[in-house]
């Protein structure tokens, strides 16, 4: 946690629903130490989802100050770390569905600066295998791998974050793991070297993928 | 073994839940569990899966860097200041009292933001005849920062800097597909600033209250502005096939284009031609750190974001016919001003 003004005290030490409401009835600096409590696990998320440090950073200050100016319509009836989980990785997911939809391109007779290359984590960021291997993931299903396996929420919570249900969220966390095995094999303690039924990738698919839609 | 593989799904259960199923509850999963069980193949599959979220679970926090958090701690001050103000936008002409969809003289010294525009900068006026195609130039103010700029036209870009304009090191060069509309350009054009350009929801946080629609994370929305055409273009042009250059009545229906550009077209298609257009705009080199290839008003547009040469922190707004190269034919014919502070 990184230090905060004193008159940041008394804001620490609420809970923070407490800070919400804090923050609902004019006090600036409540919703700056909700930010502060969990920044740590909303980049993680963030970082993980969009694999990219710099939309990672944008995705989180879109969500911030959404949830902040959006405070209001916190219901009370979830954790207010996963109403922000929720908000962080849809902003995440938005960013990314833009960025698939608006591809850059290149100009002709190019003597002009450079287009802005969209899926360079690899070059740029990588710092883990885990981190590579889930950059190759479709987005749903890395949002779904980031929430239920590393951020361990339980399906259910997932699901109505992102609005699918449940069976959605086991869909996709299925097929991400499937697709993650032959990355992280390498990280096995049990290696066999078997490929298994799918080769470590997904079986033909006999059915619409409303996950990838 | 004579069970057929169970699907993925089902592995990926028996990994996660395995030694916890009842076959009374679960005869499936039970089941599943004992075809595993006898099938070599079956059961690497399901350690494979397993071993991946023991990997994922395992793995360490990841902490926020410092810059990043001081930012985003930034950025929450910084919407709360405009909570109340919000940002103020300019943008020119004004067409409420204009009698051409378009045409309209840029007053002088009327932008609130302060932007007068540059000795022997061109000013909007709409050539009917040529109105094909729309050119939408967003002139980025400078005082962002020094950027380092790389690419072509160095000694252009030299005389920029020498000038006091702003130079980014990259531009995004995109075919959006957006249909910028003439009462959400402005929107537009900041939620495609924030959204498509690195890092500009830091070095352009000013836009964040113009974008709106952009900041839509907590519904899980996009903005439609960027996504599709504008439910207001559609409505007041969707029916007309008229071919002709838009009427003097600003609810006049324009030409709807039937797609919008799907690459770069048309006289400023070339980086060479953006470049002298911008020359004959501003009177000086800038390098865009956007340019998208869209429709405007159902027709098809090219936007150009590039930082204004003279007043920092100021988005100007262009509009130029499409069959016009900005030096040997066509004018301005919408300007307009952004601030890309908050107040």
């Amino acid at each position: 946690m990184t230090p905060s003004a004193p008159d940041d005290a008394t804001a620490r030490d609420a809970d923070d629903a407490e800070l919400l409401r804090r923050h609902l009835g004019g006090d600036p600096a409540a919703f700056t130490e909700i930010f502060r409590r969990h920044r740590d696990h909303l980049w993680a998320v963030a970082l993980r989802t969009t694999c990219n440090p710099e939309d990672a950073a944008d995705a989180l200050q879109d969500a911030l100050i959404s949830a902040m100016r959006h405070a209001d319509g916190f219901r009370g009836d979830a954790r207010v770390s996963t109403w922000l989980h929720r908000i962080v990785v849809n902003a995440c997911l938005d960013r990314l569905r833009r960025q698939t939809a608006h591809p850059t391109v290149e100009l002709p007779d190019d003597d002009h600066a450079p287009t802005v290359a969209r899926d360079a984590y690899a070059d740029r960021e990588v710092a883990t295998d885990v981190a590579a291997a889930l950059a190759v993931l479709p987005i749903e299903q890395r949002a779904a791998i980031v929430l239920v396996d590393i951020e361990g929420y339980p399906v259910s919570e997932v699901a109505t974050m992102l609005d699918v249900p449940e069976g959605t969220i086991k869909s996709r966390c299925a097929r991400g793991r499937a697709k993650l095995a032959p990355l992280l094999g390498h990280l096995r303690t049990d290696q066999t070297g078997n490929p298994g039924p799918f080769g470590g990738v997904e079986p033909p698919m006999t059915q619409p993928r409303e996950d990838l839609r | 073994m004579n069970t057929p593989h169970p699907e993925l799904d089902t592995l990926a259960e028996l990994a996660e839940h395995g030694d916890h199923i009842e076959p009374a509850s679960s005869p499936a999963l039970a089941n599943a569990r004992a075809h595993v069980a006898s099938c070599p193949t079956c059961s690497a599959e399901v350690a494979a899966l397993r071993n991946v979220t023991q990997t994922l679970r395992s793995l360490p926090e990841i902490p926020m860097p410092d810059d990043v958090a001081a930012r985003l701690e930034s950025a929450l001050r910084t919407a709360t200041d405009a909570v109340a103000g919000g940002a103020s936008v300019s943008v020119l002409p004004d067409r409420s009292g204009s009698s051409s969809h378009f045409s309209s003289s840029r007053p002088s010294g009327s932008s609130s933001s302060g932007s007068g525009g540059g000795p022997g900068r061109r000013v909007p006026h709409f050539s009917a005849a040529a109105a094909v195609t729309l050119l939408v130039i967003v002139a980025l103010g400078a005082g962002i920062g020094v950027l380092v700029s790389h690419g072509g036209g160095g000694g252009a870009k030299s005389a920029s800097t020498a000038a006091g304009a702003m130079a980014t090191d990259k531009t995004t060069v995109l075919t959006s597909g957006a249909n910028y509309s003439q009462s959400a350009i402005r929107n537009q054009i900041a939620a495609l600033v924030l959204s498509d350009v690195p890092q500009a929801s830091s070095r352009y946080d000013g836009l964040q209250t113009l974008a709106g629609a952009a900041v839509t994370a907590a519904n899980g929305s996009q903005p439609a502005a960027i996504a599709q055409p504008t439910t207001s273009a559609s409505s007041t042009y969707g029916t007309n096939t008229s071919a002709t250059a838009p009427s003097s009545a600003p609810s006049a229906p324009l030409p709807l284009s039937t797609t919008a550009p799907t690459a770069p077209g048309g006289p400023l298609a070339s980086s060479a031609a953006l470049k002298a257009c911008i020359v004959a705009l501003v009177q000086r080199p800038v390098t865009p750190i956007l340019v998208d290839y869209a429709l405007y008003e159902g027709r098809p547009a090219t936007i150009i974001v590039l930082p204004d040469p003279d007043v920092p922190n100021v988005l100007d707004v262009y509009v130029e016919d499409y069959t016009a190269d900005c030096v040997t034919k066509g004018d301005v014919t919408f300007f307009g001003t952004l601030p890309t502070t908050s107040p």
